[in-house]
């Protein structure tokens, strides 16, 4: 009862939150520089042509009057029409955002199957040399600019060696897997696209790796510090006193801690990787949501930025929600005696 | 029972994540998307592509805006259109327009009248004939809706003046003579009007609602070589042969082009030199195209081009009003520099018209690097150490930041502080519009849109050109615009001319602008693109239909 | 770039603020003694790293302040000599030239400036404002509690980059700006972790005591409270000040920095892609000054922690 009580609580949160960024963003977004309707016409408008506009877009009204306007079109599933592309956002984020959501998605598996065993061996080996080389990888890998990275991995491995395509998420002369869900990874396996399949992991592999290699040091040293905190209580103890072989140790026990403990970073985590794909999609002219966006924040495309910013906090809360639920799930004190602070 | 519960929460809190990701009205009820129609048979998919099928890939780092063929304005819109639909008449390189969709007119002796006959058997992609019938509605409607290319049009072509005379002759009558009307029909691309009407919306145009515009935005209505596959507008284009193009197919030219935008010009070289890409656009910088032509496969043609790359004065934003200003700005800057350096072999300017252009007066002033006069020319005037000037570039475009550093790095000899911007080029175009938000100095890139000297002179330094990039010096000389006026109105050409070479001297003396450089041509591409060619002429050299792709 | 090391300390600072007591340490002396003695090997041997760390800052500290001595070149954050453009490493210019012909080391050198006053003026703002609102929040409580958290809510449902890149959008590209926009989405964390402590110190009997011998509020927030938070401060500064120079740096990389012709890592990296993989040192330099830099505050923010002794890992 508590817990659900507590989940409860995490929505009205969110909630608030959530709208008050609306309001945030919007207010920034109105703010750009720019006559929105005059960059919408072109250069040859006339005068009249652009008042008119302006009115038609409400740009003549009150701010707080616009931000009703707004709300009141999001909820028709509109999220007014880009300068950029001429249509609406909310068309253009459904075509960009999978490609985000998907390389994201895929980061972040990524960062947790090769963190969480590094976490474990650096635990295991405290101290040893592969302690102190995970402990030299963590604070690197948290200090290189990502950017940076991505371009000489693009050089060596793409340009110099060819292993790798340099950029973008599908062969542009091949046709891409059928449209199912806009995942090319889902869509290529539903469709039993083999050759699809192949390409679509090609080009996954650079830009995820580039956002995963910072989030993999960061899981790596939450999971060692869990670890050796485990090893520090009773329990583990009391089981090798009992007997008990220790690679069943580690796994039954100390494993599933960790990953409470991975859990526990990851939805912090994945703000990261939202806002990494800002850099990373740029670098490998990823199509995805994060690149419209930093295309949009440059030509002052004030729907697309608000529709923008507004996808990755809805994101970005729905995946730290889901991850209180996870959690609960798997920290049956959570679950079952939760209290209040 | 209860974890079994959790789980489902958090699984049901995660597919409606994905519904928003995947629709664009995320209702509350959206149903989770259903994993593959089971009716459907996987076995469609893994067929490889078609064999033979010439595919070729172009990418530029700007967006598109549009593919009507009523509201083209830049290159890059400017050969999307030129792809889909045909002029009237076809630029040829240094000379008068040749016959295209209309194959041959005539000229009243007043210079009103200009008569068209159109080529018959011409097919739209839907397979009905273009008729007269469709150019009037065409030229209407350009008129009418008043964006792209109307300006050329405007005020000389009233609406309804343009009369089909039988199924393939079109009149055009204009309100007074304009000697570069026949240079400006290849601009003039026909739209198919039943397909149009037949798909209008509501709009401000009365019986004919939105003039299609709504439909153009993701159709086209051509009779060009190519038709569009898929558009999808910010990243990718796919043109399509159109199997009755009237001018008919050969082997080897290009089935399926693909426009790619590649926003980042680092990434489209690279693609190029591994090539993923077949063709780069002109906009790299020569530095680059430097790069390229060490990179084997890669062919890097350069042409003279009808193009002037200047700075706009602003004369209206102190202290530009002030001529020695403007002056000293000119006797300041190092055009040697620039064109050997930045533009790596262009010519110096010569006032506004290009060296190519016929029209073009080579008796025109020029302005050296002269630190000592532009300094005496600058306190004349008053300038103190430290006075601001704004410089306004295209994003992305690395020639013109260059120039900016170097105009900031030479104009501080003379007192003046640079502070270099960049914009997108949509913000530009919207800037210039007035002199009150119109940046000290804006580098443009001035291609000739009709192959006449009208096209360097009236649309940068005419007062009724005012509020278009080409014109953000908003500079007025009285006995010019009056020379601009009679040039236009003259019927003969070669008088008409020789007005325009009297208009030249003046702008180039008052510093109407900092006329840089008429800059060479430069496109790269693989060596198995045979065919290119260019015309001088905004776009028409990326028209697909002229190239052949020979791989061994 | 969010604050990822941070959002550890807030994270591991509100887990321990909860569980509040920790299990007994266990064994026996002999093993207590063994473990100490292994500590202390280990906190020697990361002290080496740390002091790494501390002369890398200082090193950045002296190339900031003595740029215009340092650089060979001193005029070449504005002046171009196109005669030496794209020149590669050379005796003369060690990290080669760019394409106005700028050495590219001076640059760095010069760039060095850029970021630090960035990351400086950045942590001033995010503190100055986060962290008062923090002890007014966690130590008032009530109305103040709520209104100053549901604030940071709202900051803190996006991460830091995505608003930054959102503000900095709006304004014109210069240095003051992008510190602007870069401390929007700063502070918040400052305020969460802040009035997480206070929470949990507020508990602890001293605080109690305080009040109870009649000390004002005041006294106790500035003379109990504030001296227990600036050790996990002190660390978050400086582990934050590589991250905010990181999160410059992507500013600058993705074209909403600082206005030409300044040296800033971030936008030379990006000017220098055009001409990659040929002219290969005027991305790698710039991009190398980033790593060292934030590498290097990482390095001393680890010492710290460990000198304190300071649970946040």
């Amino acid at each position: 009862m508590r817990y659900r009580d507590y989940l409860a609580r995490r929505l009205l949160t969110i909630i608030p939150a959530f709208i008050g960024l609306s309001i945030l963003i919007f207010v920034i977004a109105r703010v750009i520089p720019g006559d929105a309707a005059r960059l919408a016409l072109g250069p040859e408008a006339t005068k009249d042509q652009v008042e008119q506009l302006r009115h038609e877009m409400g740009l003549d009204l009150p701010l707080h009057i616009q931000y009703i306007r707004y709300v009141e079109e999001v909820f028709h599933g509109k999220l007014g029409r880009s300068l950029y592309t001429h249509r609406d956002v909310a068309e253009d984020l459904a075509a960009y955002l999978p490609a985000t959501l998907e390389l994201t998605t895929v980061a972040m598996l990524l960062a947790v199957l090769v963190g969480v065993p590094l976490g474990v061996i650096t635990a295991m080996r405290k101290d040893k040399w592969e302690d102190h080389g995970g402990r030299l990888y963590a604070l690197s890998g948290v200090s290189i600019p990502r950017f940076w990275i991505g371009i000489l991995l693009q050089l060596i491995l793409a340009y110099r060696l060819g292993w790798l395509p340099t950029t973008g998420r599908f062969d542009g002369n091949l046709p891409p897997p059928a449209q199912i869900t806009g995942f090319y990874l889902v869509d290529s396996l539903v469709s039993a696209n083999w050759t699809a399949l192949g390409i679509t992991v090609r080009y996954l592999i650079l830009p995820s790796f580039v956002l995963a290699l910072s989030p993999i040091a960061q899981i790596m040293r939450v999971v060692r510090a869990c670890m050796i905190e485990q090893v520090r209580k009773g329990y583990v103890l009391n089981a090798m006193a009992n007997g008990m072989p220790q690679n069943l140790l580690v796994y039954k026990y100390m494993l599933k801690n960790a990953f409470i403990a991975t859990l526990t970073i990851i939805g912090l985590l994945y703000g990261f990787f939202l806002a990494g794909a800002f850099v990373v999609e740029s670098v490998f002219s990823w199509p995805g949501m994060a690149r419209y966006g930093v295309r949009a924040l440059i030509y002052k495309d004030f729907n697309a930025v608000v529709g923008v910013t507004l996808a990755v906090g809805l994101a970005y809360a729905i995946i730290n929600f889901v991850i209180d639920v996870l959690y609960g799930y798997l920290d049956p004190r959570i679950r079952l005696g939760y209290k209040e602070r | 029972m209860k974890r079994f519960l959790y789980l489902l929460l958090a699984i049901v809190t995660l597919v409606s994540l994905a519904g928003v990701g995947c629709g664009p009205t995320p209702t509350p009820t959206a149903p989770p998307p259903k994993p593959a129609e089971p009716t459907k048979p996987p076995t469609l998919a893994p067929t490889p592509v078609p064999p033979k099928e010439v595919t070729f890939s172009y990418a530029s780092i700007q967006t598109t805006a549009t593919m009507d063929p009523a509201k083209h304005t830049d290159e890059t819109t400017s050969f999307i259109v030129m792809n889909l639909y045909d002029p009237l008449l076809y630029p040829v390189k240094g000379g008068p327009p040749k016959p295209h969709l209309a194959e041959s007119w005539t000229v009243s002796p007043d210079g009103l009248t200009y008569t068209f006959k159109l080529k018959k058997g011409v097919k739209f992609h839907d397979g009905t004939e273009m008729t007269a019938d469709d150019v009037v509605f065409s030229m209407d409607r350009v008129i009418k809706m008043g964006k792209g290319f109307a300006w050329l049009w405007k005020g000389i072509l009233p609406v309804g003046n343009t009369k089909a005379l039988d199924a393939n002759t079109v009149e055009f009558k204009l309100s007074k003579p304009h000697s570069p009307f026949l240079a400006s029909m290849v601009q003039l691309f026909p739209v198919n009007k039943k397909l149009l009407m037949a798909n209008k919306k509501d709009g401000a145009y009365g019986e004919f609602g939105d003039y299609g515009e709504d439909y153009l935005n993701k159709n086209d209505t051509g009779q060009g070589a190519y038709k569009i596959e898929t558009y999808k507008p910010g990243e990718q284009i796919v043109f399509r042969k159109f199997d009755g193009y009237w001018r008919g197919w050969k082997p080897n030219q290009i089935d399926k082009a693909i426009f790619r935008i590649v926003p980042e010009q680092a990434t489209s070289k690279l693609m190029l030199q591994k090539g993923e890409l077949d063709m780069i656009e002109q906009w790299l910088d020569p530095a680059l195209f430097e790069e390229l032509k060490k990179s084997p496969g890669v062919v890097v043609k350069e042409d003279p081009n009808v193009q002037l790359f200047y700075l706009t004065l602003n004369a209206k934003r102190p202290p530009l009003d002030n001529v020695d200003v403007r002056r000293a700005i000119s006797w300041a800057f190092d055009y040697e520099t620039a064109t050997k350096q930045i533009f790596l072999g262009a010519a110096q300017a010569v006032g506004p018209v290009p060296l190519l252009m016929p029209g073009h007066n080579d008796k025109t002033p020029m302005y050296k690097r002269d630190v000592a006069k532009a300094k005496e020319l600058a306190a004349k005037a008053g300038i103190k150490a430290g006075t601001k000037l704004s410089y306004v570039y295209v994003q992305g475009l690395e020639s013109e930041r260059k120039i900016g550093l170097l105009l900031q790095s030479n104009l501080k000899e003379i007192g003046f502080d640079v502070e270099i911007q960049e914009l997108p080029w949509a913000r530009i175009v919207e800037i210039a519009a007035k002199p009150e938000t119109a940046a000290h100095m804006i580098a443009i890139f001035h291609t000739a849109k009709y192959p006449s000297p009208d096209s360097h002179t009236f649309l940068m330094f005419h007062p009724d050109a005012w509020g278009t990039y080409m014109s953000a010096s908003f500079y007025k000389n009285d006995q010019a615009t009056k020379f601009m006026e009679q040039a236009r109105a003259e019927v003969d050409v070669n008088k008409s001319l020789d007005l325009y070479k009297q208009v030249q001297p003046i702008f180039a003396d008052e510093a109407a602008a900092l006329f840089v450089a008429n800059p060479l041509h430069r496109i790269a591409y693989r060596d198995w693109v045979k065919g290119y060619e260019f015309y001088g002429v905004m776009g028409f050299d990326l028209s697909w239909y002229n190239l052949t792709i020979e791989k061994k | 770039m969010s604050s990822c090391l941070s959002v550890f300390v807030i994270y591991m600072t509100a887990t321990t603020a909860v569980e509040a007591t920790r299990p007994p340490y266990w064994g026996d002396r002999f093993e207590a003694q063994w473990e100490d003695t292994r500590r202390t090997l280990h906190r020697l041997r990361k002290s080496i790293l740390s002091i790494l760390g501390l002369a890398l800052v200082l090193g950045l500290i002296f190339m900031a302040v003595f740029a215009d001595r340092l650089a060979p070149y001193p005029d070449d954050i504005a002046a171009v000599h196109f005669n030496r453009s794209y020149a590669p490493p050379s005796a003369e210019h060690p990290f080669g030239c760019d394409e106005v012909g700028r050495d590219v080391l001076s640059r760095v050198i010069f760039g060095a400036r850029i970021s630090l006053v960035l990351g400086t003026v950045v942590l001033a703002i995010a503190i100055s404002v986060g962290v008062p609102l923090g002890l007014i929040a966690g130590y008032v409580g009530g109305t103040a509690n709520t209104v100053i958290m549901r604030l940071t809510d709202i900051f803190l449902s996006i991460p830091p980059l995505v608003l930054a890149l959102a503000v900095s959008a709006i304004l014109p590209p210069t240095l003051q700006n992008s510190i602007i926009a870069i401390s929007f989405g700063w502070w918040p964390w400052y305020t969460r972790l802040v009035q997480g402590m206070v929470l949990s110190l507020k508990e602890e009997l001293y605080v109690e005591a305080g009040r109870s011998l009649g000390a004002g509020t005041f006294y106790v927030v500035f003379k109990e409270i504030l001296p227990n938070l600036l050790s996990i401060l002190i660390i978050k500064a400086t582990l934050d000040m590589g991250y905010a120079i990181l999160t410059g740096a992507e500013l600058g990389f993705l074209g909403l920095g600082v206005r030409p012709p300044n040296p800033e890592w971030g936008t030379m990296a990006s000017e220098g892609r055009f001409h990659l993989p040929e002219k290969w040192w005027m991305t790698t330099f710039p991009g190398l000054a980033i790593f060292v830099t934030v590498l290097a505050f990482n390095l001393l923010g680890d010492g710290l922690r460990d000198a304190f002794d300071v649970e946040l890992e």
